[in-house]
């Protein structure tokens, strides 16, 4: 599978995705576990093509492990993750990143020893020319140009995941994974980054995030879950979801 | 000043600093990518020297296609088939058992190379450009000189341009920084690792053939060639296993101090000359780890790990009895050699039960064990001995006192907690790297120079065995005996204190030292506690392993052996080092197994010594597999059998939250934890009878 064409806006509304074609990157009834702790405790959860999903929750819900199984990174003991209506889940996590699902980490999504314009080179593996990524880099994150050539670890908080999220496009993915992107950022910056992440959907590319800063997040997402101890409680439109994160956040759910 | 002298061990110095420097960066590059320290990297070096020697002079190919043969299939396909079958299954195993295997490949592989090239030949290999030199002012360089460091020249820049300029080099650096990061993105670490090692095991290659075709005259001799790319892991350590450019600066310390020192001081003195300045490397290599700057301390981390019952006080009494029984059924039934040679291994379990507790329990890595046990075989024979003239002279306390046992115990100690003060703060591989050259100094420095064990000849040598009165130990039974109780002796205590809670505070140093410092305890102190309560166990262990010959050579308390230090510390690992059985196992193997093997060469009237060789390494590679031991693995397999269930491996956290999940959030370490949380890390460690050993 290859990346989703430009152009292929399909803004879908409701989970489970459009009649006609499967939502890109479904989990259902997902089951896993550090050991034999389970974390997540049948998670069903759909991302439709170039939709924006907010995963939301308290800390310990267990979002990032669900990143985790989506990206290959813990196997699930049950349930199944589907991609565009394909079983992916055993496929390691570098074979998924190839089928198109990119993964930016908490908290550490760039190579802190490699330059700016080495982090955007290392994946171009898609035929890709490199001076065409770097154009579009710039073109979407004007600040990194001018450190084409400075070592990733020294740029500040924002650059560094302006950076971490260029690096994640090269790869040209179907889905990206963005787990907690505002880390340590000033609010200001989070705007900025989401304003992008908002663009990047428009594009095609569908996107999950993970997010502590919800109304931030709810402003640009199209759906939005509440997970609560391993399985999603809430699902739908931001507003309404809105409107239930004081309980979410507070523990009052069930 | 002779400026010509000056100028000729420059460039000698340099020359051996190129072929240092060429080495020391395969290391590098295979560490970083890899993230396995390669031991065996020198024993790969040698068996591409031979290689060549087989295809250049044996064959008579022409040097061009020589060295395309060695340098561009032979060597990286070897190093890519040992990423392949041994180092991809090694990523989340303890750093222990990583040691242990690729230790057990370069026993293995010099066993492969006296197989293949017995040594009762002997081989040479022609100097590159033989016989052409240029001469600058009145000295004289030969072509093969300028080759090699011209070779060094042209490899840095290789380098450079592979690690800036290609995508899989900048590729190679990203797994650097993080491996996990790189997966996600859809790059092949695993593909990463094995080009690695193909490009670690050229390097390795290239340097053991300019070794051994080249100016220091080395030669087609297998340990010596395996010996001196082991000198290059100095440079690689300068530039902490990851900068090539600081390696190049180590290298060149080394190989300039190498040359210096043997060309500065052949009329000074003797000593110096004979037993300092062939460890040069090793007190270089000293020297870059202790000016490593302080790791961070690791906190837990998940790990697979197989549950290890400690037995009660009860049951390891009743064993003890056992053993002690056995000892003496043995005693009545061996004779001769055999005898001495099963008591030899019981003392060599004593010595490596020294390890139960440090590498077993604390996770932390010993490879100079032997050093310790040498020192023990020194105190007692100069403490519980009428006279001897050699050296340090003796205290004429009488033959055989059990004084001596315990100076032996208290000296060895001693030197252990001196030795730990400034080595302690390494952690994992670098302490493991300072132990070595700890133990070759000591061997070189101490042991070998005549002073302490004498040459061989004088009564240096003798150990006496002790003397309780009533009972006497002078025949070999008695004495197997006894060293059954002993060792039964030091197994309950070892488990006794693994009990109690000087036992969980080392298996916290070695689950997460993180998680000690907050308990208010020092990781530091409960290190050097260990390290020295194990050297002194390896002392008492070396003073009863003397008394069973009543006598010693110097090679015995040295890295290599036999026994040595380093096998010593792969059999108590492959028996299962976090058990007491492990230890008996592994000294029997280690000195049955070529006993066997030299008394089944004699029947077929075939040396088959070198087999010995590879089947130690076969063993060692073994681990990798199963982590645990053969103890481990015996008995969870036998359970099974009987209980009709098969094997289950646990995960360390299983049973509760991860141990870091109880540190105070946010606070740096040390900060006071509460007594409930005390409570939790307490029931959470008491769940872990594991075999973990450390991790890097
Ligand atoms: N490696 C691990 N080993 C054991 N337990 C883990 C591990 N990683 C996470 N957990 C546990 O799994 C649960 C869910 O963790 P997860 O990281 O998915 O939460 P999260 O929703 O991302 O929280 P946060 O908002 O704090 O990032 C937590 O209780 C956590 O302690
Ligand atoms: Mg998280």
């Amino acid at each position: 599978m290859t990346g989703p064409t430009p152009g292929s806006v399909a803004r879908a509304g409701t989970v489970g995705g459009g009649p006609e074609r499967p939502p890109v990157l479904e989990l259902r009834q997902v089951r896993a576990a550090y050991g034999r702790i389970e974390v997540l405790r049948g998670v069903d959860l759909a991302v439709p093509e170039g939709a924006v999903v907010a995963l939301l929750g308290r800390n310990g819900a267990g979002k990032t492990t669900t990143l985790n199984v989506i990206s290959g990174q813990l196997p699930a003991t049950h349930g199944s993750v589907m991609l565009a209506g394909r079983r992916v889940d055993g496929a390691s996590a570098d074979q998924l990143a190839r089928l198109g699902v990119c993964t930016v980490p908490e908290g550490r999504g760039v190579f802190p020893n490699l330059t700016v314009h080495e982090n955007l080179r290392l994946f171009t593996y898609r035929g890709v020319a490199l001076d065409q990524v770097e154009a579009e880099t710039f073109a979407r994150f004007p600040r990194l140009q001018a450190r084409r050539k400075q070592l990733a670890g020294t740029l500040s908080g924002g650059e560094q995941q302006m950076l971490a999220l260029a690096r994640a496009l090269t790869t040209r993915p179907a889905v990206l994974l963005l787990d907690e992107l505002s880390m340590g950022l000033a609010p200001i910056v989070v705007e900025e980054l989401y304003a992008q992440v908002a663009k990047i959907a428009t594009e095609g590319i569908s996107v999950l995030v993970v997010e502590q800063f919800a109304r931030t997040v709810l402003a640009v997402a199209d759906l939005a879950a509440v997970m609560h101890h391993g399985a999603i409680h809430h699902v739908g439109r931001p507003d309404a979801i809105m409107d239930q994160l004081s309980d979410a956040y507070l523990g009052n759910l069930s | 000043m002779d400026w010509n002298k000056l100028l000729e061990l420059t460039i000698y110095g340099v020359a051996l600093a190129s072929i240092y420097a060429i080495a020391a960066s395969g290391l590098v590059v295979t560490y970083t990518t890899s993230g396995i320290f390669n031991f065996a990297h020198g024993a790969i070096g040698m068996l591409m020297a031979f290689t060549y020697w087989q295809v250049r002079v044996q064959w008579g190919l022409p040097t061009w296609l020589s060295l395309l043969i060695v340098l561009g299939f032979v060597a990286p396909f070897t190093g890519a088939v040992i990423e392949r079958t041994l180092i991809r299954n090694l990523r989340a195993a303890p750093l222990a058992v990583t040691l242990v295997v690729t230790a057990a490949l370069m026993v293995g592989l010099m066993g492969v190379a006296t197989v293949l090239w017995p040594p009762d030949q002997s081989r040479s290999l022609p100097a590159f450009f033989t016989g052409k030199t240029v001469s600058i002012g009145s000295t004289i360089v030969t072509y093969q000189q300028l080759l090699t460091i011209g070779l060094a020249v042209l490899l840095a820049i290789l380098l450079k341009a592979l690690f800036t300029w290609t995508r899989t080099g900048i590729a190679m650096r990203a797994v650097v920084d993080s491996r996990d990061l790189v997966a996600l993105n859809g790059g092949r670490p695993v593909m990463l690792s094995t080009l690695s090692w193909a490009l670690g095991a050229m390097l390795a290659g290239l340097a053991g053939i300019l070794l051994a075709s080249g100016p220091i005259g080395i030669g087609l001799v297998i340990e010596a060639l395996t010996l001196v790319v082991i000198n290059a892991y100095a440079a690689a350590l300068f530039g902490r296993l990851r900068s090539i450019p600081l390696t190049f600066v180590g290298a060149l310390i080394i190989g300039l101090a190498q040359q210096y020192t043997v060309g500065y001081s052949i009329t000074k003195n003797a000593f110096f000359n004979t037993q300092i300045v062939p460890v040069v490397p090793y007190l270089l290599l000293f020297v870059a780890l202790l000016l490593m700057p302080e790791g961070r301390l690791r906190g837990a981390q998940l790990v697979h790990a197989i549950k290890i019952r400690v037995p009660s006080l009860r049951t390891s009494v009743i064993w003890s009895g056992v053993l002690v029984l056995g000892g003496w059924v043995v005693a009545e039934l061996v004779t001769g050699t055999n005898l001495t040679t099963i008591s030899k291994g019981l003392a060599i379990g004593i010595i490596m039960l020294s390890l139960v507790p440090l590498t077993g329990y604390a996770g932390q890595i010993s490879l100079c064990q032997m050093t310790f046990a040498g020192i023990g075989a020194f105190a007692m024979s100069r403490v519980a001995s009428s006279g001897t003239t050699v050296g340090f002279g003796s205290l004429g306390i009488g033959n055989g006192s059990p004084l001596g046992l315990l100076a032996a115990f208290v000296l060895a100690a001693a030197v252990g907690a001196l030795i730990a003060l400034p080595a302690i703060r390494l952690q994992g591989l670098y302490l493991a790297l300072a132990t070595m050259a700890f133990a070759v100094i000591m061997s070189s420095a101490f042991f070998e120079g005549g002073a302490i064990f004498g040459t061989g000849s004088t009564d240096a040598g003798a150990v006496q065995r002790p003397d309780f009165g009533m009972f006497s130990l002078s025949s070999n039974g008695a004495y197997l005996v006894f060293l059954s109780v002993v060792f039964g002796l030091v197994a309950i205590g070892v488990l006794a204190l693994r009990r109690g809670p000087f036992g969980r505070r080392l298996l916290a140093l070695r689950d997460s030292p993180a998680a000690v410092a907050t308990l208010g305890g020092s990781p530091t102190r409960t290190k050097l506690l260990v390290f020295s309560l194990s050297a002194g166990l390896a002392g008492l262990g070396g003073a009863l392993y003397g008394g069973v010959d009543r006598n010693v050579t110097p090679g015995q308390f040295s890295f290599f052996g036999p026994p040595g230090s380093l096998a010593v510390f792969v059999l108590a690992v492959v028996g299962g080092v976090a058990t007491v059985t492990g230890p008996l196992i592994g000294g029997q193997l280690l000195l049955l197994v070529p006993v066997f093997f030299t008394w089944l060469g004699t029947k077929l009237k075939t040396d088959l010594t070198p087999y010995a060789q590879v089947l130690f390494g076969l063993a060692g590679i073994g681990l990798g597999r199963n982590p645990g031991g053969a103890v481990v693995e015996i008995s969870t397999r036998f359970r099974a059998l009987v209980s009709g269930r098969m094997p289950r491996e646990t995960e360390m956290e299983a049973n509760g939250p991860p141990i870091e999940a109880l540190l105070v959030p946010g606070s740096p370490l040390g900060a006071p934890i509460a007594e409930s949380q005390l409570l939790e890390l307490d029931a959470l460690l008491d769940l872990e009878e594991v075999s973990g050993l450390g991790r890097a």
